[in-house]
């Protein structure tokens, strides 16, 4: 039989063989059956009731910042010394030689590690510092501990942590302005890009070398999400060279695809196919005033890449014959 | 294990299946395919790129249906021809060459073609009414028509799409702003709306020609989106939306939302344990994080001086001792099982 990963992800792809017409419901049924899915069962219950319960109380954290940021020394020791609490409690729990707390003390660390790292940015907000050396000090305090810690752990939903906090840590921001509006900030995309493409490299060659379940995805993932937002930035201010990267936005949607194609990753091609679709979203709404031009250079550009994929499909349908 | 080992040990596994007569050699053939152990996935190439040649090709035959002023006639019968000659050259390629995605990716753009010369002949014949979302609607239902007569799941994402805009979607990019916006006129019509096509995708799966079976997966991504984009809405504006200016939702009736947003999302991972589409799981937990996202700026952050915070660790705290509680509890009944049946 199968390894258990081949199963699961057989179990999962059955469904859609069905849903794309391939095979009947007593086929998908049998396969099922045959692949043994587990189902809704209480570990699936146990995990999400953690990671709710986890995100309530880490937003608990960081309201309890924002309540108490007016004696902020005091605070900042406080959180800190709970977080790291939390967080030496969260790894006790994960060492129980029974294994009685497998995937709920993957939650308690990553809530610890949340309230050290509130704790040392209200610290460094206490002191005589500026924006940036504060930043620097959180994330010098927080980010390489973090890592360790995943790593040490086994523990990807902390690496996807201390991974969004590097990115935010090189010069991000997002957040909730007024009611209905969400804004995403980068400091210097140029920088950003580059330090993306070179986590994006490190998650591919993670995932030939080291047998570590789903931390090369959050390396893959994150770069992936921070490289295609550098790039659609640039491609909009400044405008002195946004006709530049309006090319090198596209250039990377289209390799993205064909990188994807020969790593035979779906999550590469993806980004590829949905970073191309924002692009000509944004082209059509900035540019559809000068029509004719526009509309042409769509038609003519559309048909250049579809008749790359249509030979593509010959060539394809060559060897199979062959 | 990498990609690579992943899908040779499943094609293993695919010729198993033959053999024991589980599958078709024709089945397997098509499953084959998604696990491709060659150097280059060429088929995802090849699907992509004729996607989003169409797709490209397509806006630009939008634009020049709904804005060129000159010569009307000419690109109405160019547009005609457009129509006839790519849904002949689509099927002549499926059918002789068995260049089945080349020849959706042009029946697509040939729907696309059919949506400029509606728009073209429109503004060159319109009476003045303006009705712009009637003409998208009238777009909508060709699209889908075309769709079931060629059995082209592209053609329906189009139509869908349209549908989209005429029930009061609307979407766009403020040039020099750098903000795309999205816009739900009722948010609660788009719920029921999307329930229904839910309940589409449903039929789909059960009924049918097998061409069409294959709607079904369509059916259920729109409808999910739908679904968790209504939530959304109604849990940053309340029930009447920002239709209705003077209309300011109350906090209770946002936290609401906000909370039968996240019951839609946890109902949608059991039922995705249930009945295995993994589809349901990924909606429910990309958009779990939104809900978390919106709810911790407009409650937690703006209302930190009525203790928000201290409610939040209370609850979210006792969940995770729950979890704790039933986690352990669980191992030492699995541990104690075998040592009672043995």
């Amino acid at each position: 039989m199968p390894s258990s990963e081949v199963k699961q992800r057989l179990a999962e792809d059955v469904a859609i063989w069905q849903a794309d017409g391939i095979i009947d419901a007593a086929t998908r049924a049998a396969l099922r059956a045959r692949y043994d899915t587990p189902g809704f069962e209480l570990v699936t219950a146990v995990k999400y009731l953690g990671i709710a319960g986890g995100a309530l109380a880490g937003l608990g954290l960081l309201g309890l910042v924002a309540a108490v940021s007016e004696s902020e020394a005091l605070a900042s020791v406080m959180l800190a010394a709970v977080g790291a609490l939390l967080a030496w409690a969260g790894l006790r729990l994960g060492r129980d030689p029974l294994a009685r707390y497998v995937h709920t003390s993957k939650v308690v660390v990553a809530l610890g590690v949340v309230g050290w790292a509130s704790g040392l940015g209200l610290g460094a907000n206490a002191l005589p510092l500026d924006d940036f050396q504060v930043s620097f000090a959180v994330g010098l305090g927080v980010v390489p501990l973090a890592i360790a810690v995943a790593y040490r752990e086994k523990n990807w939903f902390l690496l996807l942590l201390a991974t969004l906090a590097l990115f935010h840590w090189v010069g991000s921001w997002s957040g909730m302005l007024g009611s209905s509006t969400y804004s995403f900030e980068i400091q210097d995309p140029r920088v950003m890009a580059v330090i993306a493409l070179g986590v994006h490299g490190f998650g591919v060659w993670h995932e030939r070398r080291l047998e570590l379940p789903g931390f090369h995805l959050v390396y893959q993932v994150t770069a992936l999400v921070y490289l295609d937002l550098s790039l659609l930035i640039l491609s909009i201010l400044p405008t002195s060279t946004a006709g530049i990267y309006v090319a090198v936005l596209t250039i990377a949607a289209l390799g993205q695809i064909v990188a994807g194609a020969r790593l035979k990753s779906r999550l590469i091609m993806g980004f590829g196919v949905a970073t191309f679709g924002v692009d000509l979203f944004t082209r059509y709404f900035e540019h559809m005033w000068n029509v004719v031009s526009l509309g042409l250079l769509l038609v003519l550009g559309g048909a250049m890449i579809m008749a790359f994929g249509v030979l593509v499909e010959r060539s394809c349908r060559a060897w199979a014959e062959r | 294990m990498n990609k690579l080992g992943l899908h040779r040990v499943v094609r293993s596994e695919i010729d198993l299946l033959v053999a024991q007569e589980l599958l078709s050699p024709a089945q397997a053939a098509r499953v084959r395919e998604r696990y491709p152990t060659e150097p280059w996935d060429l088929s995802s190439l090849a699907r992509w790129f004729t996607v989003l040649g169409a797709v490209t090709s397509g806006a630009g035959l939008l634009l020049l249906g709904a804005q060129m002023d000159a010569w009307r006639t000419l690109l109405e019968v160019v547009l005609v021809g457009a129509v006839v000659g790519l849904l002949g050259l689509g099927r002549w390629l499926a059918r002789s060459r068995r260049m089945t995605r080349s020849g959706a990716a042009l029946e697509l753009l040939a729907g696309f073609a059919l949506q400029g010369l509606t728009i073209a002949l429109a503004t060159h014949y319109s009476v003045g009414t303006k009705n712009w979302p009637g003409l998208v609607g009238v777009d909508a239902a060709l699209l889908l028509a075309l769709a079931y007569v060629l059995g082209n799941r592209l053609l329906l994402v189009h139509a869908l799409v349209n549908l989209f805009f005429f029930v009061g979607g609307e979407t766009g990019y403020v040039s020099g702003w750098g903000m795309y916006w999205l816009g739900l006129t009722y948010p609660l019509r788009f719920l029921g709306i999307s329930l229904a096509v839910l309940g589409v995708a449903w039929l789909h799966g059960r009924l049918g020609r097998d061409a069409w079976r294959a709607f079904s997966r369509v059916y259920l991504h729109s409808g999910l989106l739908g679904v968790h984009l209504s939530l959304w809405f109604l849990s940053v504006f309340g029930l009447l939306g920002a239709d209705h200016p003077g209309w300011s939702a109350g906090e209770g009736e946002r936290v609401a939302f906000s909370a039968l947003w996240a019951a839609a999302s946890m109902a949608s991972v059991w039922l995705a344990g249930r009945t295995g589409v993994a589809t349901l799981r990924a909606y429910a937990v990309t958009f779990f994080v939104i809900d978390c996202y919106t709810f911790y700026f407009q409650f937690v952050a703006a209302r930190s001086a009525v203790l928000w915070w201290l409610h939040l660790l209370l609850v979210g705290g006792s969940l995770v001792l729950l979890a704790l509680r039933v986690e352990r509890r669980r191992a030492m009944m699995s541990a104690s099982a075998p040592r009672a049946s043995g």
